[in-house]
Order: C-alpha cells, then sequence, then structure tokens
C-alpha cells in the first residue's frame, strides 16, 4: 500500500513542504530512500528502521521504497525521521488514518524510538501556517517554541508509540497552547546598566545617538578606557522590540539552534565574536549555509572588539551585508538569503601598542607604525560608520562619587526617536536614518541657509571627505529626532560634525 | 634632481670633514652649500620617541634657531624629523645627512620634508651615489658626518645601545661635546640616555648648558622668530573661558565640562566652531588643544 505524510526542510529562512511517499511491495527485500536526499538523510533510513522495531514492530523482508517529492529540492537534516517513520507505519497499516493531509511530522528518531529536538522549528511552524497546515506534530522538546505560532495545533509527543497510539485514537495529547500575556518572553534580569560607567558621558551621548538612529559606530582609545564596557551596555539602551521583530530574530537563532529554552527572543541580539572568526563565520556558510553572526546579530547589535585584529578579508566582505543588510550565500545546488540588517559596534586602538596619547603609558611605536596600523582600516569600510568617537582615559578619582546616567532614562529618549522616525519612514522600507539613502537626505534632512552655510564652512575648514556631509546630516537628524523637532538646528549639526573625528585625518 | 659633488681632494672640501678619520671621499650635495662652512649644532636621538622627548626636543631645536644656528640631523623619522620641521618652522637652516643616495630617499614619507629643506635653503648631504639603497649598515657611518658637521650634539632620547649611541662614540672620536637631556626613568628610551650623562656627556636642562659651552654660539643673540604658521586669532569673547582652560593643558570634553558649568551640548557647540575657525584641534585620542 502507498502512503503519504507530510513533512518539512528548511531552506534558509524558507520552509518547504514536503511530501513523504511510502511504497512497501513484495520483492527483493530492500529499503531505498529517492528523491534528492542529503547523507544524513540516507542515514534516516538505519534509524527508521531502528526505531520501528525496537517499538515492538515487526519489518516484513519486503521492497520499501520512500520519495521525497519535490525531487528537485536538495533535503537537509533528521527532521523527516519521523515523516518516514509515520509513512512507513500507515503503509505497514499499523497506523491506521487517513486524517493527514494538513499535519506535518518533524523530529528525529533515536534507536529507542525517542523523539529528539531539531532546529528550526519556529520558521517550519510559520510556513506551515502560511500553506494552510492545521496540526504538527513534534518532539516534546519543540513544542514551547512552535506554540508561538498562533493557528496551528500542536502536539508535542515523547516517542513513536506515543505518536502510533495518538495516530490511532487510543491516546490524548493536549495540544500545546500558550498562557495569554506569557508569549514565552525569554526575560533576562539586565545585570548590566550604564549608570555603572562613571563619566565618559559624551561617550554615553554618541551610544544614545547611535541607538536612536541605527547608525554604525566606531570607537577609538586605549586599552583600559572603556570601550568594551560601554558597548557592552549598548543593548540596555537599544529600542524594544516589535512582536514582528521579536519572531523574525527568533527564527533565525531557532534555525542555529541556540535558542534558549525555545523561548520567544524579546532582546535585541548583541554578538561579539572573538576576532580569530572566518568569513564564514562572519556572513554564515558551510557546504549547508548556516546563518552566521551578521545574521544572528539581526536587528540588534554586532559588535567587533578590536577591530583591527581582524584578518583584513574577514573585514571586508561585511561591505556588502552592511549596505543590502541582507546576504547572499551560494553553494553548490544551493541559494541561501539571510537578513542582517545589525548595527555594527567596533572598537580600535589608536596604534599598535595601544598608548598613542595616553596620559598613563608612554607610547612606544615610530609614525610609520601608527600609520601602517590605521590603514589597516580600508577606506570603504571606515566609510560605513556613521560615528566616530574617540574614548579618552578617565580620571576615576575624579569620577568616584558621580553617578552616570541610568540606562532605562537614556532607552526612553531612544525609544521616542525610534517612533518618530518610522512614522516618518512608513511609507518607505525603511526603519532608521541610518538607513537613509542620497535621495532621501535630500527630502528629509533640510537645513536652513545659515546652517548648511556653517556646514559648508566646517567640510572646507576641517578637510572632512564629502562622504563625511551625507554622514553628518544622517546624525544630525537623529540628534533632532532625539530631542523631538522635526527641524534640524545648527548645534545638531555642530554635535553631528563631532562624529566624524577620523575623516580629518 | 641636480646635485653637486664635492670630492675630498677639491680645495673647498669642508676642513671639518677632511680632519676625520675614514673622511668620505666625496659629498653629493643639494641646496645651499655654504651651510658647511658654518658652525652648526647636531641633534640626534632616537627613532621612538616620546612626547616627553618631543617637547624637549622641540624646545632646544627652537632655541637653537632663534640663535640662528643651522640644526644639523639625520633626517630618520622621530627625532631627526622633528628636529628638521621645528628648525623649518622657525625659518631656521638646516642640514640632513642622509644614509642612501638621492633616488633612494629614506624613510620615503620625508620625501616632502626632504623638498621643504631645500627650498628653505638648507642643505642635503650624502656620501652615497645616487643609486645606493637605505642600507642598513649606512647608517652608522652617516652619523659620522652629521657630527663632523656639527660642533657639539644634542641627544634627546635613545636606547640601550641604540644607533644613537653609535653617534656619541663618534662624536667622542672627532672631539665634539655631547650634550643629554634626562631620560625618564621609566621609559626605553631614558635608559640609553642617562647612561650616556652617566658616562660624561653634559647634563642639559637649559639651552644656556649649551650655549656657554661654545664661545662662537655665546655672542649671539636671542632673536625670536614668530612660528611661521601662526597666524594671531582674535579670540571670540564666547570662546574665552574654554580658550584660557585649555591653553593651561590640552582636555578631553569630559575634563572641559567638569571644569566648566557648560552643559554638554554647549561645550559641544563651542568647541565645534573654535574648531572650524581654527582656535582649537583634536588629537588622536580626543583631547583638545589650542592649535
Amino acid at each position: 500500500m502507498i502512503s503519504v505524510v507530510k513533512g518539512m526542510c528548511l531552506q534558509g529562512l524558507e520552509g518547504v513542504l514536503i511530501n513523504v511517499e511510502v511504497d512497501i511491495s513484495p520483492g527483493m527485500p530492500c529499503w531505498d530512500v529517492v528523491g534528492l536526499p542529503d547523507t544524513n538523510i540516507r542515514e534516516s533510513k538505519e534509524r527508521v528502521r531502528t526505531s520501528i522495531k525496537n517499538c515492538g514492530i515487526e519489518l516484513s523482508s519486503r521492497r520499501y521504497i520512500i520519495n521525497l517529492s519535490p525531487a528537485t529540492i536538495r533535503k537537509d537534516g533528521a527532521v523527516l525521521d519521523l515523516a518516514i517513520a509515520v509513512g512507513v507505519l500507515i503503509s505497514m497499516e499499523i497506523v491506521k488514518t487517513n486524517n493527514l493531509d494538513t499535519t506535518i511530522f518533524v523530529g528525529e528518531l533515536s534507536l529507542n524510538g525517542k523523539l529528539n529536538r531539531v532546529n528550526g522549528i519556529l520558521p517550519i511552524c510559520i510556513e506551515a501556517a502560511k500553506n494552510g497546515i492545521k496540526r504538527v506534530i513534534l518532539p516534546k522538546e519543540n513544542t514551547k517554541e512552535a506554540a508561538i505560532v498562533n493557528n496551528i495545533e500542536v502536539i508535542g509527543v515523547d516517542n513513536l508509540n506515543q505518536v502510533i497510539e495518538y495516530l490511532n485514537g487510543r491516546l490524548e495529547v493536549t495540544p500545546e497552547k500558550l498562557d495569554e500575556g506569557d508569549l514565552g518572553l525569554d526575560v533576562l534580569n539586565d545585570l548590566l546598566d550604564y549608570s555603572e560607567v562613571k563619566g565618559h558621558e559624551t561617550i554615553k551621548r554618541a551610544l544614545e545617538v547611535a541607538a536612536a538612529g541605527g547608525h554604525n559606530c566606531l570607537m577609538i582609545g586605549s586599552p583600559g578606557t572603556g570601550k568594551t564596557m560601554l558597548a557592552k551596555r549598548l543593548p540596555t539602551i537599544l529600542p524594544d522590540l516589535s512582536f514582528e521583530e521579536a519572531l523574525e530574530i527568533t527564527k533565525i537563532h531557532s534555525i542555529a539552534g541556540i535558542l534558549n529554552k525555545g523561548n520567544l527572543i524579546s532582546k535585541r541580539p548583541f554578538r561579539s565574536p572573538h576576532h580569530t572568526i572566518t568569513e564564514n563565520g562572519l556572513i554564515g556558510g558551510g557546504r549547508i549555509p548556516r546563518p552566521g553572526e551578521i545574521s544572528l546579530a539581526h536587528l540588534g547589535v554586532l559588535f567587533l572588539d578590536e577591530l583591527l585584529e581582524f584578518n583584513k578579508n574577514t573585514l571586508e566582505v561585511l561591505r556588502g551585508p552592511l549596505e543590502d543588510r541582507v546576504v547572499n550565500i551560494s553553494r553548490v545546488g544551493i541559494n541561501i538569503t539571510y537578513p542582517c540588517n545589525f548595527m555594527l559596534i567596533a572598537s580600535m586602538n589608536p596604534c599598535p601598542c595601544g598608548y598613542y596619547g595616553s596620559k598613563i603609558k608612554e607610547c612606544t611605536c615610530t609614525e610609520r607604525q601608527r600609520i601602517l596600523y590605521r590603514s589597516r582600516l580600508s577606506g570603504p569600510m571606515l566609510d560605513r560608520f556613521d560615528i566616530h568617537i574617540k574614548v579618552p582615559q578617565i580620571d576615576y578619582k575624579k569620577m568616584s562619587d558621580r553617578k552616570g546616567k541610568a540606562s532605562c532614562e537614556i532607552k526612553e529618549r531612544v525609544n521616542n526617536a525610534r517612533k518618530l522616525q518610522q512614522k516618518r519612514y512608513k511609507e518607505l522600507s525603511i526603519y532608521s536614518n541610518s538607513e537613509l539613502t542620497p535621495g532621501l537626505i535630500e527630502k528629509y534632512c533640510v537645513l536652513t541657509k545659515s546652517t548648511r552655510e556653517i556646514l559648508n564652512n566646517s567640510i572646507e575648514k576641517l578637510n572632512l571627505s564629502t562622504r563625511a556631509y551625507s554622514k553628518i546630516l544622517k546624525v544630525s537628524r537623529t540628534i533632532a529626532d532625539l530631542d523631538g523637532r522635526e527641524n534640524i538646528e545648527t548645534e545638531d549639526v555642530l554635535e553631528a560634525i563631532q562624529y566624524r573625528s577620523l575623516d580629518k585625518i | 634632481m641636480k646635485y653637486k659633488i664635492l670630492k675630498l681632494t677639491q680645495d673647498e672640501f669642508p676642513d671639518k670633514l677632511k680632519k676625520i678619520e675614514n673622511a668620505p671621499k666625496q659629498l653629493y650635495l643639494i641646496g645651499n652649500k655654504d651651510l658647511l662652512f658654518e658652525d652648526c649644532f647636531g641633534i640626534v636621538g632616537t627613532r621612538r620617541i616620546t612626547d616627553y622627548g618631543k617637547q624637549n626636543c622641540e624646545f632646544f631645536t627652537r632655541e637653537l634657531v632663534f640663535r640662528n644656528i643651522p640644526i644639523v640631523s639625520g633626517m630618520a623619522i622621530g627625532t631627526d624629523s622633528i628636529a628638521h620641521k621645528t628648525c623649518l618652522e622657525y625659518s631656521g637652516k638646516t642640514i640632513a645627512v642622509l644614509g642612501s643616495g638621492f633616488d633612494n630617499v629614506f624613510p620615503e614619507e620625508n620625501l616632502e620634508l626632504f623638498e621643504k629643506i631645500i627650498e628653505a635653503s638648507g642643505l642635503v648631504v650624502t656620501e652615497y651615489e645616487k643609486d645606493v639603497k637605505p642600507l642598513k649598515e649606512n647608517f652608522p657611518q652617516r652619523n659620522r658626518i652629521v657630527t663632523a658637521l656639527s660642533e657639539g650634539i644634542l641627544v634627546v632620547e635613545a636606547a640601550f645601545r641604540s644607533g644613537t649611541s653609535i653617534t656619541v662614540n663618534n662624536a667622542k672620536k672627532q672631539g665634539k661635546k655631547v650634550f643629554a637631556i634626562p631620560g625618564k626613568l621609566d621609559s626605553c628610551v631614558g635608559v640609553g640616555v642617562n647612561k650616556m650623562i652617566k658616562q660624561g656627556a653634559i647634563l642639559t636642562t637649559d639651552i644656556q648648558d649649551i650655549i656657554s659651552g661654545f664661545p662662537q654660539f655665546e655672542h649671539r643673540l636671542r632673536k625670536s622668530t614668530k612660528k611661521k604658521t601662526s597666524k594671531s586669532v582674535k579670540i571670540n569673547e564666547e570662546y574665552r573661558k574654554i580658550y584660557e582652560i585649555l591653553e593651561m593643558k590640552s582636555m578631553s570634553i569630559e575634563e572641559l565640562l567638569q571644569e566648566t558649568n557648560f552643559s554638554f551640548k554647549e561645550v559641544i557647540k563651542l568647541l565645534t566652531k573654535m574648531e572650524i575657525e581654527g582656535v582649537v584641534e583634536q588629537d588622536l585620542i580626543g583631547n583638545y588643544k589650542i592649535k
């Protein structure tokens, strides 16, 4: 008897519905999987066969043909184990049901019949719901994550036996539901706060502007001045996530298999990869491409500490994704697009020894070394930072009695500024000032005549490059937004000019 | 580039170079030849100069220039470049002695300085033919010409057993006076110079220490010339407060906020305006200073 069961595979963020067809016929005993299966799907036949046997069901010596359609798509991963097993059981007439048109099976089998959790459940369920699937049967450990998706019945099961019993109507499983108000939000207590950073009010202000406009930001300073400390606290002032954004972030993390207990991610991600990271690790890759750090930082922050220690080529591959906000990864027979709309924060030292200009320690580098060191950051890369800040050494003795501004205070302003931007760019497909194109800058960053004169004058006097011009306009737009003003004033531009310090050299 | 050749056998060859042992067989010259016959003073030191050394180097160079004494150095990066540049800034005359031929000026980034020295009726000298590469062994050799051309030399900063110590040994052999500015105790480029002082270099803390050692310099009057680039800026009343604070010490916005009771917005507005007008400038780590 032939049976058809539905499963689902992931291609990047997209789920693809797979029909698992199983036919058992008399003939030479064999067990074949056809339809462009990848190695670990070929292996799944062994898992399926053994787990069925260990459920106490005897497999007869017949010809088992399993077809995965559409046959043109390369299928990967162990997610189809359960669908194949159920298909076989239906063909063997052990499972007797004909009501599976709107059900998908997802899960990996152990040899003893236990169901193991799989990655990427959230995007699978979202895609399934879109395709009119009403019910998903999956490993118990994955239920919480799946339940985030509305209008799909989530049936969590522990092992293959339970699936058989459930499908034959001998076992009741209550569909997993999320409590109202509890969206499975991954609530973490914030241990970090900007009030812990004494002094550095100027840097905090610059980061506030960066957070409000989504501007990429480069920090330069000697070791121990607090660059990393300041950057690590950035997530505490980032604007709140909307539900759609949270879903999008969780989808990517689900595919990468780094979701914490299957909860919806409620905080903007903050990724800080070590500088030994490879190109593939950063933008995503592998034979079957996985999301890289830039995609994991989607809608959040990618922090590159010690920017110039990163391999130069690794940094250069960031250029495209930073502009396009998506990354396209092509491998043999597969082409995947992951989103990567992130804010880049980087830190670097002013010279190889790190102490140029420091009051604490004498710099031992020659001028040539300093120039060589800085030239490691290419022009196009520098071009992608809207804000440059120099982090000076702070005299902590003087600062000890001062309490810094708290993060929540800053966050409120950032949130308000973002709301203004969202309202302004509602008709366009952009979210923040950092995404303004030259045409849009002209439209939305209007200066009065006198302000324009001051800006032109400063460009000339301070030897700023032409690219600095548009950056200054974008950043002044954000500064005005932080004050809730629709018009850009002279003081906004004057402040923005301060954030272009590296263009002067 | 047009250059002149001066052979050891020629009468015009300066006596002070003829006298030394291992005298150069010929000199290639570009620029003001007369400087070879003036009483000059050499300034030498490490390539890895610290801010402390830079300050001292600038100070002593300036004071020598004010007395119209030409400065001799080696046009390397660090101390040498600073000495040459300071000299030019105050319209002084300077001699650069190269360790390579004129086609291979080293380091390359000093090519501009090279041209400026000639423009300011200074002199560039080398004993090497124009296509000689800047070989490692040329530089200690070049140092003997630096000392020979100078009445005395001033060591700004030097590491232990460095190129500078070779220069100092040359100077001693040639019977030239060696002056040394005390180095910082905790700095690696302070070690060598302090050792030189222990071994007999003249401890120099004041320009008089140098001047009084040379009768030919003593009668020269100090005539301060204005810095070439400096313009007299009229300070806007608005900037007065910040200007006065920065005049004492360069500092970051953070520190300025503490020193004044301006708000962040005011300070940043004023500083940017002052920067645009060329009153202040920002260094690489974010401190503001008067230009």
